[in-house]
């Protein structure tokens, strides 16, 4: 019998050879410059802002909550569409036992039950995404400068730029108040 | 060798679930845990399972590991001091591994002795029927069992409807209506008003 | 298939709670969570239709000890029956308690009722099955919905905590219990207890085969029903959780969850060990099960009683005096001979009443004074006579004193210990009652012998009504106990007969 899974050991054999051996590879392949900026996170180019460990909503929680559900729901209905065919084309184990109709009805009442839930789910509002309760303006937190040097050059290259702007309009105006 | 892969793969799934509570980051506890799914899923096909262990992996690999991730993604792990606030003493964890050991132990002791059970106590009639095939499953399922399927499904919009009632936040009354309502359920009783006050500010309400 | 369909009429009562649930889901949803007192009248009206089912069903198991298993994993008995109609009953009073209290009111919300409905499901399939399948459904449906109702709550940190409690030791013990059966399964090859009993690999035989694994199976599966009826080395849950649950929820873990723990227990003990016509190897193992719970009961009850003892809260009081009572139940069980498991039965019974009545006392206080300490009681008792008359009455049973049905169950259990050769747990439960009659009484010194108290007391007059009724009922079950003996009576002689 373990020959039946072979190709089982093949498939995840491969699969987690993949996943290495791209590793690998990309280890060999990719310039070898290490410095500060190249160990930031990349977030499209943008500075991040905080951690990325943060707190879920318990919505996600929810929705993975009524997905076990259905998941188990599924494991149900394997057998249960083995059970249907069986009975109605009249052959394999549930053949000539009357199990067809029977089994029909009780993998309804099962669904039945289990639909109540999603209605009750869906009624009460868990899978509205957008809560109109409670509706704080979102509010970024203060972007704290970064410490990276380039960055920081670059800051204080602008807030030179906007200075020296000032100072010549400034300069601009006192110039036509005294022509 | 059937022998041999059974040891190895029962003991890489005590290895996980050592794993599971030894594990310093949450996350690596329920990596493990999905390790010892994953094992228990391979036993479970080495003895013949098929479907089982299908079900194994689709329902405790796939659907309970995320439900896992997402509570220990709920925890505001940033803030770890917090936990240390609160003792582990209103949990009573020595006395939930107490409890925990002492029935370890006693299988430990069942494996033990159990060489001497004869092995004529299987489910003949079940083994007879094989189980590496989904049809008997299938008909034992729908006729001899249809009253723990059926009960299953109460099961599930049981905890549903259960965790759901626990999860939601406290919704504060909006507009004139809904608070005249709420003030009409909430019955004439003095200090009910800051009972209900204090109630949505400690469930969380942001 | 055409047997099914015979005999669903056999478990009407059960699809009849089905269909209230759902019935109470729809209706709630159509509401849109408003006006939910009405989802409460429509549980009540529905748990009266279903206890209707269950009288007729009583009546036509006709002559005593009559059986029938149906979906060959129901046993329709008057065991069950039993059970089923004081679990109806105390549903009732639970939900009557959640619509009548000002304070709990406010949080009758539409799941308050449908998860009071899906525990009282798991407790019908549980009292009733032998299969071992199906009452671990019934046990998880039960204990799902009591972790939430016990952090119902929200905001409460008690509640949480209780919850939180709950759910961990609850786990834990399902997990040990599910090891047990599945050592159970292994040994013997079925999930049936009269196959267990009767089949070729039963039991017995396995046991004179190989004692070990069969005594550590059975050990771990008792000790997964000695959490759900908190016998004492699986007791730590109680005090915490029944003080941090909503007190209508107590009352409910305390007297329904925990009677159906004992009702599954005495069915499972019952079926394998008890039967008529069991060989002598049967007997001795049994008569080493009751050895076991003697010593268990012992315990129970002394160190039950020694921690109420220190109490302040009424609530922790009465989870400690539970926990003391469910260690007599045990001792009836210990005798494994009839007479001990039909007091155990009574006592059962009169322990629905009294603690139903006694926790809605406490809620009654509660939205009084604002806690369940005893010190707030003080000289209130001549402000609201219509409660507190009852509550010594209530009390006067626990502690097991005449004329109350507390007495009687007592009686039978003293008598039952000492026919059967447990004198000295007789001698126990006897200095224990002594014990408890210390604590009990802290609550009635604290109402009529203090000062009268000033504050005047804002009147639930039919939270009041419905404690008096019960009140009435404990009196009147301790002087009349024909009746109530001859259910239990039946109910023993049926599990005893067997279905198989």
């Amino acid at each position: 019998m373990y020959f039946d899974y072979f190709t089982v050991l093949v498939f995840a054999s491969v699969g987690l050879a993949f996943v290495f051996a791209n590793l690998l590879i990309a280890s060999v392949l990719r310039p070898q410059r290490t410095q500060d900026e190249g160990l930031e996170t990349y977030e499209c180019g943008e500075v991040t802002i905080g951690e990325a460990w943060i707190q879920f909503d318990i919505r996600y929680y929810t929705v993975a909550l009524v997905y076990v559900v259905f998941a188990v729901e599924i494991a149900f209905l394997f057998p249960w569409a083995i059970v249907l065919k069986e009975a109605y084309a009249g052959t394999g184990a549930g053949a000539g036992a009357g199990i067809g109709i029977f089994a029909l009805i009780e993998g309804v009442i099962f669904l039945a039950v289990l639909a109540l839930g999603l209605a009750y789910v869906w009624a009460k509002g868990d899978l509205d995404w957008v809560l109109t309760y409670s509706a704080q303006p979102y509010q970024p937190a203060g972007r704290e400068s970064s410490n990276l040097p380039l960055v920081q050059e670059l800051e204080k290259e602008q807030e030179r730029l906007a200075e020296e702007r000032k100072k010549a309009a400034a300069a601009a105006a006192s110039s036509e108040a005294a022509a | 060798m059937a022998e041999t892969l059974f040891y190895a793969l029962a003991l890489a799934a005590v290895g996980f679930a050592v794993g599971v509570i030894s594990a310093r980051s949450p996350m690596l506890s329920v990596l493990s845990l999905l390790g010892a799914f994953v094992c228990l899923a391979l036993v479970y096909l080495l003895a013949g399972f098929q479907f089982l262990a299908g079900a194994q992996v689709l329902v405790y690999a796939g659907a309970i590991m995320v439900l896992f991730l997402f509570v220990v993604m709920l925890l505001n792990l940033a803030d770890l001091s917090k936990v240390a606030e609160h003792p582990t003493r209103v949990l009573g964890v020595h006395r939930v591994a107490l409890a925990g050991g002492s029935a370890a132990l006693l299988g430990v002791l069942a494996l033990l002795a159990s060489r001497r059970i004869p092995d004529t106590a299987a489910d003949t009639a079940m083994l007879a029927r094989g189980f590496d095939e989904l049809e008997p499953i299938a008909v034992a399922l729908f006729s001899r069992y249809l009253l723990p399927f059926e009960a299953a499904s109460l099961l599930l919009l049981a905890t549903m409807v259960a965790v759901l009632v626990l999860a939601k936040r406290a919704r504060a009354p909006q507009g004139p209506r809904e608070q005249a309502q709420a003030v009409d359920a909430h019955g004439d009783a003095r200090g009910d008003a800051s009972d209900a006050a204090r109630e949505l500010e400690g469930a969380g309400l942001r | 298939m055409s047997n099914y369909l015979q005999s669903l009429p056999s478990i009407a009562p059960e699809i009849a709670m089905t269909v209230l649930l759902c019935a109470v889901l729809v209706v709630d949803l159509l509401l849109k969570g408003r006006d939910s007192r009405k989802v409460g009248y429509l549980t009540l009206g529905g748990l009266g239709v279903v206890a209707w089912l269950l009288l007729g069903q009583w009546g036509e198991l006709g002559s005593a000890g009559a059986a029938k298993r149906v979906f060959g994993m129901i046993d329709i008995d008057r065991f069950s029956t039993f059970f089923k109609l004081f679990t109806v009953g105390s549903l009732a009073a639970v939900v009557l308690f959640v619509l009548l209290d000002r304070r709990e009111r406010r949080h009758g919300i539409g799941e308050y009722y449908l998860l009071l409905l899906g525990a009282g499901l798991g407790i019908f399939f549980m009292v009733s099955t032998s299969n071992l399948l199906l009452l671990m459904l019934g046990l998880e449906l039960l204990s799902l919905a009591s972790y939430s109702l016990a952090g119902f709550h929200k905001g409460d940190k008690r509640s949480a905590e209780a919850a939180m409690k709950y759910v961990v030791f609850g786990g834990l013990s399902a997990g040990v219990m599910l090891y047990g059966i599945s050592l159970l399964y292994g040994i013997t090859g079925t999930i049936d207890l009269t196959e267990m009993a009767s089949g070729p690999h039963s039991l017995a035989a396995q046991f004179s085969s190989g004692p070990v694994p069969v005594a550590v199976a059975i050990v771990l599966v008792l000790a997964g029903f000695a959490y759900k009826v908190s016998v004492v080395p699986f007791h730590f849950w109680t005090p915490d959780v029944y003080e941090g649950a909503p007190t209508p929820v107590t009352s409910f873990l305390a007297v329904a969850s925990k009677a159906a723990g004992f009702a599954a227990l005495l069915r499972f003990v019952g079926k394998l060990f008890l039967v008529d016509g069991a060989d002598g190897a049967v007997q001795q193992y049994g008569a080493r099960i009751g050895a076991l719970l003697a010593i268990l009961s012992a315990l129970t009850m002394t160190l039950g009683n020694l921690a109420a003892l220190r109490q302040s809260s009424m609530k922790r009081m009465l989870a400690y005096s539970s926990i003391a009572h469910a260690g007599y139940v045990l001792m009836g069980m210990a005798t494994m001979e009839s007479s001990g498991w039909n007091a155990a039965m009574f006592y059962l019974a009169a322990y629905y009443l009294m603690n139903l009545g006694a926790f809605g006392f406490v809620l009654y206080f509660e939205s009084v004074t604002g806690s369940d300490d005893i010190a707030s009681l003080k000289g209130l008792g001549a402000k609201a006579l219509w409660v507190t008359v009852p509550m010594v009455v209530f009390l006067v049973s626990l502690t097991g004193l005449p004329p109350t049905v507390g007495f009687t169950g007592k009686y039978m259990l003293f008598v039952a210990g000492v026919d059967n050769g447990l004198l000295w747990l007789s001698l126990v439960m006897a200095l224990n009652s002594v014990v408890s009659l210390f604590y009990y009484f802290r609550i009635v010194k604290a109402l009529f012998l203090a000062e009268p108290a000033e504050r005047s007391m804002p009147g639930q007059s039919a939270l009041a009504g419905s404690i008096f009724v019960l009140a009435v009922l404990t009196v009147l079950f301790g002087l009349y106990i024909a009746p109530l003996q001859a259910w239990c009576d039946a109910s023993v002689e049926s599990l005893r007969l067997g279905a198989g």
